[in-house]
Formats: C-alpha cells, structure tokens, sequence
C-alpha cells in the first residue's frame, strides 16, 4: 500500500512537473492589446472593453491582471470599478474619494477564457459628492482614469495538441490572436533561388493567415524545436528525411501533409526521438519543382477550413492573374464599392455618445489626385424618432470634418442614397479614413429627468456605397515610406510578379530577413506573392523593380554607386543641412523662387539639392544599425531598387524584424532611413537623391517622361520649336505677302 | 520663270511639311500633363516673357510679333486641352448640360481667339495710288445711294457731298435709289400717302442736285434687290455704293480707284465706315470723348488683316465694285440679309481679290437709340449665321484655305450672344441654381484659366489697345447678347426666314428717357446680385465648395459691374444738337472790324463750328455777334461762311467762341457740306486723336466707373420719373424755375470762366432736364 502511494506520488510528481514544463506564460503590457495609453471613464456610468485574443491553439490554465487606475476625488463612496471577462464579474472595488489611486490585481480562471476575442470590460458607476436628491449623471467630476500603458496581462496557457488537419492551417496554426507574434521555420531541400521562393510564396501565405499579427520565419537544416515548421522538397528528399525521424511515409505526387512534430530529446543523456504534439510540421512536397510550386501555392491559398484530411494530394491549381492596384482594401478608382465591400457592415450607433465607426481604405500610393474631381459617398441609413433637433451624424475625412447631416425629423426617417460630394482633394495617397461619428440628442434632457436613451440609434447600412473617380498615376519617387504603406512600387501589382528579389548572400540570417521582409510585404498587400522571383546573383531582367537583401559588403558595387548613400570604399554620405521634416509653411513666393531654383539650379541633374553637405569619407557602418535605401534603377527609367541592408547578417536580421514594428515604419519616409537596432528603434530618414517620376499620364511615355523629369529641357524645347516655328512662318509669309503684293509694293506701308 | 516658280512651290512644300512637324511637336508640348506647380511655373514664365517682348522694341519686328504671338497660343491651347480633357466630367444630367454648354461658350471664344489672331497675323496697309492725269484713262463711275426711309435731310446731305466728289463729272453718275416710294407702296392705301409725298419730294430734290432718280416697282429683296435693280439699268464701269447716311469726302475716288487700274482682277475696294456722332452705348456711357470707338478696331485692323489674306469683304457702303465682275454673279446676293458679304465671298470663290483703303473718306451716322443698335446688331447677326448656315464658307469651292478661316471668324463671330449670356449666367446658375458647371479649384484655375484670360488681354492689347480698351469688346457684346439670343437661335433653325429691317438713322431724341429694352437688364442685374448674399451663405455652409464658390463670386462680380453699365447704356440720353458735333482741327480767320483775327477750330458740324481765338488785343466777343470768317479745307480749297457767336467761354489764353452758322441759301449750304465732310484728313485726325491705349487695370477701372455713373443715371431718371408723375403739373413751374436758375448761373459762369454744374435736386427736377452733358456743352 505504501508502495502504491509512493508510486502514485512520483507519477503525479512527473505529471505536474510535465505539465508544469510545458504551460508557459506570457506577459504583455495591456497597451499591446489595446491602442490608449490612458482611458478616461467619464459620467455616472461607462465602461470600456479590451478584446483579450486567446488563440485556438492554446488552453488558458489563468490569468493575470494588474491594472493601475486613479479615480477622481469628488466621487462619493458609492462609486466602484468592476471588471468583467465575457460578461463574467472578475472583481469590483470601491473607488475611494480619499486615496485615488490604486492597482488591481486580478487572478482570472482559465476557464473564464474561451478561443477568440474575449471581452475584457472595465465598468465605472460614479456618483458625485452631492447631497442633492438628483444628481448631473454628466457632471465633470465623476471620472476615473486607467492606466493602460502601466497595466498588464499575464496569461498562463499550455499548447493544445495540433490536430492533425490540414484546414488547422487556416484557424489553429496560423492564428492572428497568438500573440506577442507567430513563429515559422523553414527547413528547405536546398538553399538555392528556386526553393526560396517556395518558401518565401508560403511565408507570405502565412502570413496573410496572421493578418495583423507579425510574424518571424527562420530557415533552416533541421527542424527546430518549440515553433511549427515547413517542410519543403521534393519526394524523395522529404520522405527520407522524414523516415529518419521515425515517420514512416509515402510521398507521392504534389503532396502537402500535416504532422506532429517530430523532435528529438535528452532522456537519461541520450538523443531519442520525440513526437511533440504541440507543434505541427507542415510537409509540401513535390515529384519536380513545378510540382513543388504547386504545393507551396494551394497552402499559401489555404483561407477556408478545409480538407480536415492531414493529407491532400494537389491535382491542379487555377490561380487568376491579378490586376495591378488590387491589394487589400485598395480602392480602385473609377468603381463603386459597397460599404460591406470595404469591410464595415450595417451597424447601429446607440446612445448619446455612441463610439463612430470608420470606413478605411487605401488609394493608390501613384495616384495622382486631380483637386477638381469629387468623390461620392451614398449613404443608406436610418435614425431614431424622439431624437432633438441637434441630432446631426458627423462625418470626417482622416480626421477632418467635412460635412454633417442633420438628423432632424422628429418622426425618424430612412434615407437612401444619400449623396455626399467629397473634394477629391481631400483625400491622400494610402490609407484614407472616413470617420462616422453621430451625435444623437435625446429630446428630453435635464436634471432630474428620465432622460430616454433608447430611441437613440442610427444605422448605417452595408450597401451605401463610395465611389472615387478615376485618375492617373503618377508619384515622385523615391519614397519608401509608400513601401510601408502598400508595398508600393514592388506591390503594385499584387503577387509581386514585377519584382525580383535578389538576395546577395545564402546566410541563413539574411534567408531569414528575406522571409521576414515577404510577410511584411504580404500584409501591406493582403494579397499572397504567388508571383515571387528570387535570384541569389545580380539579375539579367531589368524590366522589374528589384529589391536587394544583404549584408552591405555583399551587395555589387554598381548598385552602391548608385545608390544615395554610397558606402563604398570611399563612402559618400549626404547630410542634409536642414532638416525636412516640420518645416515651416513657406509663403506662396518663396515656393516660387524655391521652384524656379529647383528647375534651373545647374547642380539638379546629377547632384544633390543644396539642402544637403556631400561628405565624402573613409567610414564604416556600425552594428547596430540597419539601413533601407530606394533610388532609380540605373538600368530602367522609371524602375525602383530598394536595398535592405546592414553592416552584418545578424544585424540585418535583426533589422527585419524591427521594421514590423508600426513606429519604425511609420519613421520611414524619403530615400534613406537609418534605423536603430536597439530599443527605441530610433529611425532617421532623409531624402537626398535625384527625384524621378512612376507612373502613367498618357500614351506617349518616353520623351513625357524626360520632359516631366528634366523640367528646363521644356522650356527649351518650347522656346526652339517656337523660334523655329516662327521662322518659318515668317518665310512663308513673307513669299505669299510677296505675292499679294505684287507690282504694288511702293503702295504698300511696310 | 517655270523653274522659279516649281522651285518656289517645292521650297513652299518643304517649308510647309516642316511647318507640320513643329506643330505636331508644339500641340504636344501643350498637351503635356504637369503637376499644378510646374504648370503654374510654365505660365508664369510664359506671361513674363510676353510682358518681356511687349516691353522691349521685339514686337515692331515681324520675326518677333510671331514668336510673341505663338507663345500666346502656347498658354491658351494648354488651357482648352487641359479644359477638355480635365473638367468635362459627369456627375448629373442637368450639371453635365451646363458643363457643356460653358465649355461651348469658352471654346467659341478660343476659336474666334486663335483665328483672330490668324487674321491679323500681318495686316496690309494699302496708300492711295495716284490716279493718271489722262481723265480718258479713268473708269466710268456709278454712284448708288439707295434709301428706303430716311429723312430728307439726310440724303440731301449725302447727294451734295457726292456732287462735290473730285472727279471728271462726264465720268461720274449719281442714282438715287428710293425704295420708300416704290410702285408697291404708292399702291399700298396704309403707305401710299407718305409714299407718294416722299416720291415728290425725293424726285424734285434729285432734279434739283442734277442726280438721277431711280425708283422700282416693288420692295423685293430689300437693298440687294434696290441695287440690283439700279445695277441692270445703269453702265458704269465701277460702282460707288453709299449708305445715304455716309456723306464721301471730294476725294473718296483718288483715293480708291487708282486700285482697280493696278489689278484688273480686284473686285472691291473697301473703305473704313466712320462715324461722327456716337453709337448708343457711347453716348449714354460718355465714352466717346474717351475711347476709341467701337468700329475702329474693325476698320482700322481686323479689315487690315483680312486684306493681308485676301477676304476683305464688302461691308454694304462706302465700297467700290466692279461691274464686269458684279455681272458675273447676277448682281448682289441676296439669298441672306447681308448681301453685301454674300456677294464678296461669291467673288473671292472665283478667284477673284478684293482690296482695303484704310483711310476714312465717308462720314455717316450711327443709330441714335439703343433699340435701333440692337435692329442693327440683329440684322447683321442674322446675315452672318444666314452665311454660315446655308453657305459655309468651309465648303465653299473657289476659296483658299486661308479665306474660309478668315470667313468663317466672321460668320462665327456672331454666335457671341449665346457665348456671353451664358457667361453671364453661368455664376448665378452654380450659386443660385447649385448647378456645377466649372469643375476645378482655385489652384487649378490660377495655373490654367487665369494665365490664358491674361494672354488674351495681353495680346488683345497690345495689338489692338489703341483701337479697342480692354473689355469694351466684354461690354459691347454683353450689351446685345439678350436680344442676339432669340435672333441667333431662330436663324439657326430656319435659316431663310430672316427678313431685311433697315437701321433707322436720324432720330432726334428730346428727352431723357428709359429704352424700353432694358427691362432684362434689370433682370439680370437683381440675379447676379442675388448671388453674393447665396455666396456668403454657401460659403459657411460648404465648406469643401469654397473653391468653386470663390470663382464664380469673383466672375459674378465682374459680370455685375458689365451689367452695371448696361443700365447706363439703356438709359437713352436726350441729344441737344441736330447735327453732332465732331472734334476738328484747322485754322481759320475771322472778319473782324476789318481786321482778320486768327483761330483755331475745336469743333465742328453743319449747324456750328466752336473755335478759339488768342489774340493779344482786347477783343469783346459777345452773343449774337456776327462775323465773317474764312477757312481752307487739307486739299487747299478756301470757304467763307457768316457766322453768328451763341457762346462765348473765355479761357486761359483766349476766348472759345460756340457760334452758329448763317446760311442764307443752297449754294451756302452744299459749300458748308463740302467743308464740313469734304476733307478725309479731318476723319483721319479724328481718328488718331482717338486711338489711343491703356492698360488693362485703368480699361477694367474706367469701365467700372462709367458702369457705376450710368447705372446711377438710370436710377435716378426712374426715381425722378416716378417723383414727377406723382406730381403731376407741378413740374411745369419747377421747370420754369430752374431754365431761370440754370440761365443765370450759366452767365455768372461765363463771367468767372468756371464751369458750374447746374443741376437741382433730384425731386425738384423735372425729367426732361435730368443733367447738363458737359460734353455737349464743350461741342
């Protein structure tokens, strides 16, 4: 019996300490979950609601929270801040008047969780020191601030098992709610151009499956441990390897297989192998390359739950060619879009102060926004009666308000096709947000009343429509900051089928920094590169925009040479003498004179503008900065080379991932961003190098584009074809004047 | 000679196929789309160079008077392919219709614009060729007067000036051609009364100036058909065609026929029509005195540019044709009611040239009211679309490429009326009527629009400034266009229906009075008014519209200071005078005590002359004095005349004296034409006191003023209007009253040598003495 009870004990012993190794816990700061540093809960009752992404892969054990707060000192003892998960009381204090501020520590169930968006609600009931009978429900003192950016989340979870199904591609694996950011390996066949691209065709379909999460990939020879990995190669090579592994099994044909992990740990100090059911091994497989493409493209196309199979054999696979400016949320312009086309759907706004809702979607970064065209917004909504007169629904433009309408039938009304004609002006190049914000009175309000909220509510339905009108294209270049925005040049045309990365050495880090660099790209886009080139030496097709990757000392000295920052043997740097950014609004003249010095400057062909020092100099580039470099392709008019690169592989690794972080990209801008590689990440951007236009204005292209770009071979084109054609006119008419004068020119006054 | 003339013809084609490649390149260097900021940088500096050019003595050189103009060309071809290609867009029916029509009207302009430069690219300044001294060598000549209406007194004035014309008199032949008293109309019970009265007396007036008398059956084909009528029964080798108000100067033919002696295929010879008294819009606006008149720029360059290119058309008078080719074509035209551009195109189609004599050697009249302006302005309207509609130069056979151009400028000219009241209410219409008719922003219009209107004004000019101030040719046609419109269409869809009105000529107006025209005006003047307040409101209320709203505020403005004028011009002003006074030049002796005094001429006419004596001597001139005083005319030949002083102003240096002429019977009177209207050097040096320029900002300021006193003028005559109705007989007496007033104060200024504006209150005022013309009062 004592036997049993010992044995039972170790079992258990083993179990938790099993069980124990395997949870693992992550704390994020709450800022990191939601966009407020500090939210302010006002009035006698609010509330605010953090989205808790719990992915479905995990099993949340518990959770902590710790959340710092200060609450107003007029609140009366009857106030108190509850907090909720999923509707589900977590805690509730009372806010005390006398000490105002406080920390919350909240120990949250794992079974309070659920895989999704949980709702974590922070809800205030504040009453003020009054000792009237009716209180302001909106009196200034009733509020209570929390502290997001002081505040965090600890979440103690363990791995579910990966179920073998292919369709967990789609909603296990690859989950955007696995935070702080998803993990990838890639174990290739070989290291060459043909099998990056597979790789690079997959990061950026997983990528798209992370959506806003980002998302590190790694290559390489063996399998790593602790994260999912891809399996890439042909039949034979996948077969072998895996049998190696203890996974015995057929590849044939065009062949995509999900297995669990197999890995190989220390027991008793020998190497044994391990199936780790946690972590999935993803195999794409193929009889040739072609094949292999195959594969690699149906699981980079995987956004439906389906096959629940863990195999699928691929038979064919009918990809459509995409058009160019039809990335994600990318608005074409010249076509109508329903509102649910650009993902909001019908809502309801309820409440006084009901949150607004935006409609956000990208213009072409090329387009050239004509300022006397409108765009037309046509509203289909409907609001409340009993609503006072002072109702109105607000409408902003990237924060600008607009235009408004009143809400101001008494009886409610709907409307549809509510035109509003919008300046196309108005809007930018990229991400364009059309906020709308009601604000919906009650008709009866005042101290002491019932102050009915409930026939409160606009809604605005899904099938109002935006339409944007067409324009041409045109951008000066070079702006990298449009690479952040839409991957704009090397994404205009979504699969990347006009670029060609070219990555200049075969390290693993910089592999590495390539895959990153495609999942980046993939979420500018929306849109998964099925159309990748890559090329490991400098490649023959200039027709394409190319993208360099790698180490600076491994980049050809030709792209260095032209490059705007020129770190050669003898590097020259421009330093720009006055800074470009927050510069004054300069009076109408001095633009003038600033324009006319820009077009007749002598030094603008080839040289920089006077704004910048050329320095040249015996330098090196340091450790522990990245740079991102964009000028015009030497070989192609018009044609965009980027370079990413770093004094080292590691740093440019490093660098790959900094630059997911969103103020690092938002730091980017001009022709030369330097970025800091350690915290904060501080990014300096310049733009010093020659400016040439992208872009398509009209069907004669060449000598349009020389004209537009060396803007004084205008003028002296106009003023030669002018003087010429007034020469010869003048000839001519001299000879007919000649004639019609003839036998009477003394009778004719000159 | 041959391989002179194929190696003419090759270098021609050589030069010609150059020509086409440079323009090729030069429309598609204004096609070129930029961005706002070069575009507003090409035309800045496009417009500094034009000022550059106009500064410096370029412009005298040919060479440089093209470069200038197709940089002119440059701006404004970039604004109508910007303008087509950019701002046509479609957001609605109704916007899409006034869109449209706007873009219509501005291309018109355009058209009219670059063809008109096309004209005048380099005029012909022709000088009179000597006549030989063998008068057999001369051509007959018939002189055609036809007249259908006119006062007596009118024609009489015309038939002497053509009896004193220099001319061999076997050689010459006058014809009156009377269509008021036709065989028709002396049947007509309605006209025949007046009809035989005029018959009489039109005939015994003929015999008695010793020319014929021609009178027909009927009134077919109005004055087409009157000529042509005259034409078969008549021999004359040239043919001398007078309006009966254009009184010729003596040498109207040395001047011209010496022409036809030098091209025996010349048609015509055109002479500039030149008026003494003022049109309408310049008497009631006072202009006259001021700015050139409106026919100058006509007949002192357009019809320069139009010789150059061999399309100087037949203008209805003061022109000479020949007979041989005139038989050609059956006489006149008369398929449209301008005949007279009918039957030159008809010439110029079989290749035959035709001429113009810059120097003015009629005298005429231009209508006195608004409302005969505006029969006037309608006739030729009709005529010209008539030509266009059922001729089209374009596709005319016989005539050269360069001659449609030229005519089709013509008869496109006038669709202005539709053009300019589209202009003017195309602001009110997006203000007003929130019709969007003009898609582009402030930056767009200041990089595009602004730089082509100032082009066009820098062009307009300085290549016309001295015969036509900056935005005359804006009033002039905003003027007419109201009452052009319902003319222009209905020719439009029915071309032939258009019938001859005579322009009536000769009236006399006793008092100030409302044209009963302008009604419209008012119309359109409370509109555009309307639009500022809905502007102020709009711009508050749209904010995203303010560009859009800004431009048609600011050209809403400009059209109500055009329409301001327009009030003035409708406000018809009394004419004191019978015959108009001109300025005149010229030196003349007074009879005085047996002594001769000598003067100088200030003005002139057939009633008066005013003149002013510097003498050293203590002279007394007073009212009712009578002298004798003696002039010569520029062609040497003296005249004496008895006069009679009715005002006398003493001056710095002298005295002006106003005086009267005494005419004691005809032979008096037909030398008083003869001085009067016989000397073209006195038109000339009318016409060149006359042409003088200024700048678009001192044109656009003085248009505003005159806009500003003519509308109050017109305020103030319905306000007074309306007193003096109420009062009924009270006026009377106040106007006794104030003759008295103004007699006395006249005399005390005549003491002093000031000048006093004599004028009561406005509700003490009769309305029939409104205000005192000092301008009058100078003549």
């Amino acid at each position: 019996m004592k036997k049993l009870l010992v044995i039972i004990a170790v079992l258990t012993e083993i179990f938790i300490l099993k069980a124990k190794a395997e949870a693992e816990v992550i704390k994020v700061p709450l800022i990191k979950l939601t966009p407020k540093k500090i939210i302010t809960l006002k009035r006698s009752y609010s509330h605010y609601t953090i989205k808790i992404p719990i992915p479905n892969r995990w099993r949340v054990n518990k959770a902590f929270l710790k959340l710092k707060y200060m609450n107003s000192s007029l609140l009366s003892e009857r106030s108190a801040l509850v907090v909720k998960i999923n509707g589900y009381i977590l805690a509730q204090i009372k806010l005390n008047p006398f000490s105002t501020e406080g920390e919350l520590k909240i120990l949250i169930p794992g079974s309070a969780f659920f895989p999704g968006y949980n709702d974590l609600t922070f809800l205030v009931i504040q009453h003020s020191q009054t000792k009237k009978v009716c209180e302001d429900p909106f009196s200034p003192e009733l509020w209570t601030t929390l502290y997001i950016d002081k505040s965090s989340f600890e979440v103690d979870y363990t791995l579910k098992d990966v179920p073998l199904r292919l369709s967990s591609v789609c909603n296990f694996l690859f989950d955007p709610k696995i935070f702080p950011q998803g993990k990838l390996n890639f174990v290739l066949e070989k290291t060459d151009p043909k099998y990056l691209k597979l790789a690079g065709i997959i990061a950026s379909g997983i990528s798209l499956r992370f959506d806003y999460r980002d998302v590190i990939f790694t290559v390489s020879q063996k399998l790593k441990s602790g994260v999912d990995n891809i399996l890439i190669g042909k039949n034979e090579f996948v077969e072998d390897f895996l049998n190696k592994r203890g996974i015995k099994a057929k590849i044939t044909g065009t062949y995509l297989k999900i297995f669990h992990l197999p890995t190989q740990v220390y027991i008793d100090s020998e190497l044994e192998n391990y199936i780790d059911t946690k972590h999935a091994l993803l195999v794409v497989s193929g009889k040739n390359l072609k094949d292999l493409e195959c594969a690699a493209k149906s699981i980079a196309v995987i956004s439906f739950p389906f096959p629940d199979s863990d195999r699928m054999i691929v038979k064919e696979l009918d990809i459509p060619k995409p058009l160019p400016y039809t990335g994600k949320l990318i608005l074409r312009p010249g076509y109508k879009y329903t509102f649910k086309d650009l993902g909001l759907l019908s809502h309801t706004f309820k409440g006084i102060y009901p949150l607004p809702k935006d409609l956000v979607f990208y213009l072409p970064s090329d387009l050239l926004i004509k300022p006397n065209r409108y765009a037309n917004l046509y509203l289909h909504f409907a609001y409340g009666a009993g609503m006072r007169s002072d109702s109105v629904l607000n409408i902003l433009l990237n924060g600008k308000h607009i235009t408004a309408i009143h809400l101001d039938n008494p009886h409610g009304t709907v409307y549809e096709n509510y035109k509003i004609a919008i300046p196309a002006y108005l809007f930018k190049r990229g991400i364009n947000k059309i906020t709308f914000m009601p604000v919906l009175t009650p008709s009866v309000t005042g101290i002491c009343e019932l102050i009915q909220t409930k026939n409160l509510f606009l809604t605005l339905f899904s099938d109002s429509s935006f339409y944007f009108p067409p324009m041409p294209h045109l951008v000066d270049m070079p702006r990298i900051e449009l690479l952040f925005q839409d991957g704009f040049p090397f994404t205009r045309f979504p699969d990347a089928s006009k670029s060609i990365f070219y990555i200049t050495t075969q390290d693993k880090r910089t592999l590495n920094s390539f895959l990153n660099l495609i999942g980046l790209l993939t979420k500018k886009t929306g849109y998964p590169l099925l159309g990748l080139n890559v090329e490991f030496k400098k490649p023959e097709d200039t027709d394409k925009e190319l993208v360099i990757i790698g180490p600076i000392n491994t980049i050809p000295a030709e792209f260095k040479e032209s490059a705007p920052l020129k770190l050669l043997a003898e590097n020259k740097i421009y330093y720009p003498i006055i800074s470009l950014k927050g510069s004054a609004v300069k009076s109408k003249i001095s633009q003038l004179k600033e324009t006319i010095k820009k077009v007749f400057h002598k030094e603008k062909l080839n040289k920089s503008p006077k704004i910048a020092v050329l320095s040249k100099q015996i330098s090196s580039f340091g450790d522990k900065k990245g740079l991102i470099m964009e000028f015009e392709s030497p070989s192609k008019k018009g044609g965009t080379i980027i370079i990413f690169t770093a004094r080292s592989s590691a740093a440019l690794e490093k660098m790959s991932k900094v630059i997911l972080n969103p103020a690092v990209q938002a730091g980017c801008s001009g022709d030369i961003s330097l970025i800091e590689l350690t915290s904060p990440y501080k990014v300096s951007s310049v733009r010093v190098g020659k400016v040439y236009y992208v872009g398509e204005l009209g069907k004669v292209s060449m000598p349009t584009y020389y004209l537009r770009k060396h803007f004084y071979l205008f003028f002296i084109s106009l003023f030669v074809i002018i003087a010429l054609l007034s020469l010869i006119i003048l000839l001519i008419l001299r000879k007919y004047r000649k004639k019609r004068t003839k036998n009477v020119e003394e009778y004719i006054e000159d | 000679m041959a391989s002179r003339k194929y190696g003419y013809n090759k270098l021609l084609d050589i030069n010609s196929f150059i020509v086409l490649i440079l323009t090729t390149f030069f429309i598609y260097l204004c096609s070129i789309s930029f961005t706002l900021n070069q575009q507003f940088l090409i035309s800045s500096i496009c417009l500094c160079f034009l000022l550059l050019l106009v500064r410096l003595s370029f412009l005298k050189n040919k060479y440089g008077r093209l470069f200038f103009l197709f940089l002119a060309i440059f701006i404004t071809l970039r604004y109508w392919i910007w303008r087509t290609t950019d701002t046509l867009i479609y957001t609605g029916a109704l916007d899409y219709i006034g869109t449209i029509m706007l873009y219509l009207a501005e291309t018109h302009g355009i058209f009219l614009y670059l063809t008109g430069i096309f004209i005048s690219i380099w005029p012909i300044r022709r000088k009179p060729i000597p006549l030989p001294d063998d008068p057999e060598k001369l051509p007959t000549i018939d002189i055609f007067i036809p007249t259908l209406n006119e006062p007596e007194e009118i024609v009489k004035i015309t038939l002497i000036g053509c009896k004193a014309i220099d001319y061999p008199k076997n050689k010459l032949k006058i014809y009156l051609l009377d269509d008021g008293a036709t065989l028709q109309k002396r049947n007509d019970p309605k006209t025949s009364k007046e009809a035989w009265k005029r018959y009489y007396r039109f005939k015994k007036m003929a015999e008695s100036l010793g020319v014929n008398y021609i009178t027909r059956e009927t009134n077919e084909h109005a004055k087409a058909g009157n000529i042509n009528y005259a034409f078969k029964r008549t021999d004359g080798e040239l043919i001398l065609i007078l309006d009966c108000d254009h009184v010729p100067t003596r040498d109207i033919l040395k001047k011209t026929v010496g022409w036809f002696l030098k091209d025996k295929k010349l048609f015509l010879v055109q002479t500039p029509h030149f008026f003494l008294n003022p049109d309408p819009i310049e008497k009631n606006l006072r202009t006259f005195s001021d700015a050139p008149t409106e026919q100058q720029m006509f007949y002192q360059a357009i019809q320069l540019g139009l010789d150059f290119w061999n399309s100087s058309f037949f203008c209805g008078s003061a022109a000479l044709l020949k007979r041989k080719y005139l038989e050609e074509i059956g006489g006149l035209k008369g398929e449209t009611i301008t005949e007279d551009a009918e039957t030159s195109i008809a010439l110029h189609a079989k290749g035959l040239n035709s001429a113009y004599v810059g120097i003015p050697v009629v005298c005429g009249l231009n209508p006195e009211t608004y409302d005969s302006l505006i029969t006037q302005r309608t006739r030729w309207t009709q005529g010209m679309i008539q030509i266009f509609m059922i001729k089209n130069p374009l596709l005319i056979k016989g005539l050269k490429l360069y001659q449609k151009i030229c005519y089709l400028n013509c008869c496109l000219f006038w669709f202005f009326g539709i053009s300019r009241m589209i202009f003017l209410l195309a602001p009110a219409a997006y203000l007003i009527g929130g019709i969007h008719i003009y898609y582009a922003s402030v930056s767009q219009v200041v990089a595009y629009a602004v730089p082509h209107v100032l082009a066009g004004l820098i062009v307009g000019n300085t290549f016309y400034g001295n015969v036509r101030w900056p935005f005359f040719s804006e009033l002039y046609e905003s003027a007419q266009s109201i009452f052009l419109v319902p003319a222009v269409i209905s020719t439009i869809l029915n071309p032939k229906k258009p019938s001859f009105r005579v322009t009536p000529k000769g009236m006399n107006l006793k008092k100030d009075f409302l044209n009963p025209l302008g009604k419209p005006f008012y119309i359109l003047c409370i509109i555009t008014l309307l639009t500022f307040p809905v502007a102020i409101v709009k711009w508050h209320m749209y904010p995203i519209y303010r560009d859009v709203i800004m431009i048609c505020t600011a050209w809403s403005l400009f059209n109500f200071f055009i329409i301001l004028a327009c009030l003035g011009i409708v406000w018809e002003r009394r004419q004191l005078r019978h015959f108009s006074r001109a300025w005149a030049k010229g030196d003349l002796e007074i009879i005085y005590d047996k002594r001769r005094i000598k003067g100088e001429i200030r003005d002139i006419s057939l009633s008066g002359i005013g003149f002013e004596v510097v003498s050293n001597e203590e002279i007394l001139f007073n009212k009712g004095q009578k002298f004798v005083i003696l002039m010569k005319d520029n062609l040497g030949k003296g005249y004496k005349f008895e006069i009679e002083i009715v005002r006398s102003l003493k001056k710095r240096k002298g005295v002006y004296l106003g005086c009267q002429f005494i005419i004691k019977n005809k032979v008096e009177f037909e030398n008083l034409v003869k001085f009067v209207y016989g000397d073209s050097q006195r038109w000339i040096e009318f016409w060149k006191r006359k042409s003088k320029s200024i700048s678009a900002v001192r044109g656009f300021l003085y248009l505003i003023k005159k806009g500003i006193e003519g509308s109050l003028e017109n305020l103030r005559g319905i306000v007074a209007e309306i007193i003096y109705r109420k009062k009924g007989v009270h006026y009377k007496k106040e106007e006794q009253t104030f003759n008295q007033f103004k007699a006395k104060t006249a005399f005390e200024a005549r003491k002093s040598d000031k000048s006093i504006n004599v004028s009561l209150p406005i509700w003490r005022r009769p309305p029939s003495s409104i205000s005192e013309s000092t301008e009058e009062r100078s003549m």
